[in-house]
């Protein structure tokens, strides 16, 4: 008797305590996210959106087309057609909204844990968010602010009335309420991505490192080439620099900083091509922005039905209107300016816990506050957050300096990507773009009425040392005032009539013939200095070859032309580079020196091709084996490599081989590119060039995206940097008033469990095109109904 | 009757199987703790507590498989089995606290 009661007892406490356990941390965490039918992860794999939506502004449907899930969002009344918007927004990309604002706000510890405490610190010290809420002041109260709040509510609903993504059961947290400031928050974290440089401070440091002769010859101040954006001005050659007040940064700070700066690769193709030269008359508008590439895309795809106008194109997950795309009057596109919007001070600062800073011959107090950064299963960090009349002022490891960001105060951008929607022809578009504040990019546009346009947006400072314009190349002195742009009120309103290039003297043409930005240097004669950092310009001199070859054999301009264009896999990198490398290999691997040199006449990275795998592998080898030694001995780590421009036109001469030959190091550079290629057991391009190098944030397998092999390089005007990975994030071929057609890396929804999720991936690989706009589907997925307010 | 003798009879176990599993599904739509009161009714009605056990586990799988087929109703079946550790977890819990559930058998 006594055994069976003890038996009985011992299979109680064991059922009991299972039970019991299942109550308690962490296995309890483990039950809610993970348990079949109620586990938060699975929640919406198994929901579907609901099909009728109550809404506080009024009706509005939403119909998805039956092949790519694009959304056409229609209502008779702007704000029904935002709030709905805004539910879209959430049902299809809520945990990228979520993560982006975090990101922003400096709270991805709060959910993430350690890894982002830095990040967090950063975001915080520059105070994105204080600069999102000055804006949406600004904006609040207008017609664009009640469109923003209406959109807002409407990611609330969804918020409310919708399974949670699955990404919120992984990490187990809900989302807070989405703002109009939240909105706001995604203007600034694409302007500091397109803008935010700390190439200043980079090559300070490196000034240093290496010597101003050193740095003047690596990190040149104008490029060498002949393909600028406006091609008619020429201004000879201007003074190599202007770095010669030689202050200098902490490397820890600088390297601190260099985390969270915006990632090389960033760019973008565009050209416009006025009807003069096409086949139907009307001009074309191309584009293809290259932002990172991730799962799901940065850009969200939808048509905007409203009641006197429709908009198509992609947006900014947590953005309601379309910021790239066409209306039913013209079509626009924007590729970054590089044009330099950040300056950096340095301060004599004096005290201990209550510093001050010697500004314009007084000790003036740091405005400074205590900072609390939450870190799930951590210890909370609190750090004391300092501004000066500048800017932020950012510290690390006894080092600091000041910032000045045309981002971190009051801009108008929201209000004119709305006007682009809405616009309905050339002068709608030109009064936009004199409000677009920032970030810095090349417009192109065209009409229906046969109009063309680049313009560059955002606004660029002046800087001014006693009374003279100088450039933003240098760290200025803050305490004497140096370098200050008037009227800049950081977290507040700026007068933008004041210290800024006003409209009519930037660069812009009004109905060019055909003008292509890919990043390169805008025009040789600027009004005012632009810029020291745009891209290499392989592509924007492709662009021009391809255009320019085009008109003078007097074939029209077609679509069909256009998007060969986008996949021109022309790599310019090789000149001057193959040949000599296909002598150097010549000896010890016959057929691939061969190979290099039959294929350096075309030079086209395509996925099938060899030459393209060795040569690809070989030029990163190559740059690694001539910088590294002297590079490694100065403590600079690869980041400081110079661009791939000035390593291809390196004088075969130059003292970087380190008393070998070029066809030395090229020899070497081949050898570890083969061990590469063997170790990997890639065959040809494609094997490495996949798409598998786009990736969640989570990066867990299903979360991530099929490999799918692709052709291009970071070089080409078909952009892939596998390496990073960046390239084209959207691909549109536009013709005001006809067909056009576009494409998504990936897929339009950010659910995993969705058809969607990367449809278009393959056909992006490919450099394939869907319809734009697609067709709606025939039936209403989400109909909203008037509800109460 | 005896609750033993009625414990004899096959219909019961089978009886008390598909309750259980039927409890299982349906609470479960609440809560994990479905999966262990499925468990417990499967093995309550089974002759020994080794078959109890068994008849727990059995309630843990077919109601996995019935939350395999939700996903597969909605669509996401061929991604959820992508999932790795995110789908082993999900299948250990049905599992386990269905055979926790049949222990009981051993305490009634």
């Amino acid at each position: 008797m006594d055994s069976e009661l003890t038996r009985r007892g011992l299979v109680a406490a064991i059922a009991g305590g299972g039970v019991a356990a299942g109550a308690m941390s962490p296995v309890a965490g483990y039950l809610q996210r993970f348990a079949p039918f109620t586990g938060d992860a699975w929640a919406d794999a198994t929901d579907r959106t609901n099909s009728t939506v109550e809404s506080p502004y009024g009706a509005a449907a939403v119909r998805y087309d039956d092949e790519y899930g694009v959304p056409t969002i229609s209502a008779d009344d702007e704000s029904a057609l935002y709030f709905a918007t805004g539910y879209v927004h959430g049902a299809n990309r809520l945990f990228q909204l979520d993560l982006q604002r975090r990101q922003m706000r400096g709270q991805l510890s709060e959910v993430v844990g350690e890894a982002t405490v830095g990040s967090d610190e950063f975001h915080r010290r520059m105070d994105f968010a204080s600069a999102a809420e000055v804006t949406w002041q600004q904006l609040e109260g207008s017609h664009t602010g009640d469109l923003v709040e209406a959109y807002a509510d409407g990611v609330n609903a969804c918020i409310e009335n919708e399974a949670l993504p699955t990404e919120f059961g992984l990490l187990d947290y809900e989302p807070r309420p989405w703002t109009p400031a939240d909105t706001m928050l995604m203007e600034k974290q694409i302007a500091w991505q397109l803008t935010g440089s700390f190439r200043t401070l980079n090559l300070a440091v490196a000034r240093d490192a290496l010597g101003a002769d050193a740095v003047d010859e690596l990190y040149p101040y104008r490029l060498n080439h002949d393909s600028p954006i406006l091609r008619d001005a020429d201004g000879g050659l201007p003074n190599q620099s202007q770095r010669t007040s030689a202050r200098s940064v902490g490397k820890p700070l600088a390297d601190w900083l260099s985390d969270f700066e915006s990632p090389p690769g960033i760019g973008s193709n565009s050209w416009v091509v006025s009807g003069d030269y096409t086949e139907s008359g009307t001009p074309i508008v191309a584009n293809d922005p290259h932002l990172s590439l991730m799962a799901p895309p940065v850009w969200f795809e939808q048509v905007l039905d409203a009641p006197d106008y429709t908009a198509r194109g992609v947006t900014f997950p947590g953005v309601p209107f379309v910021v790239i795309g066409e209306n039913d009057h013209g079509a626009w596109g924007f590729t970054n300016t590089g044009a330099d919007v950040i300056d950096f001070y340095d301060y004599e600062t004096r005290g201990g816990a209550d510093r001050e800073y010697a500004y314009e011959g007084d000790w003036v107090p740091f405005e400074q506050e205590r900072v609390t950064i939450p870190v799930a299963g951590g210890d909370d960090r609190t750090i004391v957050r300092r501004k000066t009349v500048h800017g932020p002022y950012l510290e690390r490891d006894g080092h600091a300096v000041g910032v000045s960001w045309t981002g971190l105060t009051a801009t108008r951008t929201t209000e004119a990507v709305y006007d682009y929607n809405r616009s309905t022809g050339l002068d709608d578009v030109l009064a936009a773009t004199e409000r677009f504040d920032e970030p810095t990019q090349n417009l192109v546009y065209a009409d229906a009425d046969g109009n063309t346009l680049y313009y560059v947006t955002g606004q660029i400072p002046i800087r001014t040392v006693d009374g003279e314009e100088v450039r933003g190349t240098r760290i200025f002195d803050g305490s004497a005032g140096e370098g200050e742009w008037d009227g800049f009120e950081p977290y507040g309103e700026t007068d933008w009539s004041r210290g800024f290039v006003p409209f009519d003297e930037k660069p812009g043409v009004v109905n060019p013939e055909y003008v292509a930005t890919a990043n390169q240097r805008i025009t040789d004669d600027p009004e005012h200095y632009l810029s020291e950092g745009y891209s290499d310009p392989y592509r924007g001199i492709r662009i021009y070859e391809l255009l320019d070859s085009r008109i003078e054999s007097e074939k029209p301009i077609t679509p069909e032309y256009v998007q060969s264009m986008h996949d021109d896999t022309y790599d310019g990198r090789t000149e001057g580079l193959a040949e000599p490398l296909g002598d150097a290999i010549a000896d010890d691997h016959p057929e691939y020196a061969t190979a290099i040199r039959k294929w350096a006449g075309s030079a086209e990275m395509n996925r099938d091709s060899e030459a393209a795998l060795a040569f690809a592998l070989f030029f990163d080898e190559y740059k690694r084996e001539t910088f590294a030694e002297r590079f490694d001995a100065a403590d600079l780590d690869d980041s400081y490599y110079p661009r791939d421009w000035v390593v291809q036109h390196l004088d075969p001469e130059s003292e970087w081989f380190e008393g070998r030959s070029r066809a030395d190091v090229m020899r070497a550079a081949f050898e570890s590119a083969l061990e590469t290629i063997r170790e990997e057991g890639y065959e040809t391009y494609g094997d490495y060039n996949d798409t598998s190098a786009i990736t969640h944030p989570f990066d867990q397998e299903f979360l991530n995206y099929p490999a799918y092999p692709t052709d291009g390089s970071r070089a080409t005007v078909n952009n892939y940097a596998v390496e990073r990975p960046t390239g084209s994030s959207w691909r549109m071929v536009c013709q005001p008033g006809e067909d056009s057609v576009c494409m998504l890396p990936g897929g339009n929804d950010g659910n995993p469990f969705s058809e969607h999720y990367s449809d278009q991936l393959e056909l992006w690989a490919n450099t394939e095109y869907k319809p734009f706009p697609p067709a709606p589907g025939e039936s209403v997925a989400i109909r909203f109904e008037e509800g109460e307010r | 009757m005896s609750v033993a003798s009625a414990r004899a009879d096959e219909r019961l176990w089978v009886g008390a199987l598909a309750v259980g599993v039927v409890v299982a599904i349906v609470l479960a739509q609440f809560s994990w703790v479905g999966f262990f009161v499925g468990g417990a009714i499967a093995g309550l009605g089974q002759r020994s507590i080794r078959r109890g056990v068994a008849a727990g586990l059995l309630t843990g799988v077919v109601s996995l498989a019935g939350f395999f087929v939700l996903l597969a109703s909605a669509g996401s079946l061929d991604t959820a089995l992508g999932t790795g550790q995110l789908l082993y977890v999900t299948a250990v819990i049905p599992v386990l606290y269905g055979t926790l559930g049949g222990l009981v058998r051993g305490v009634f």
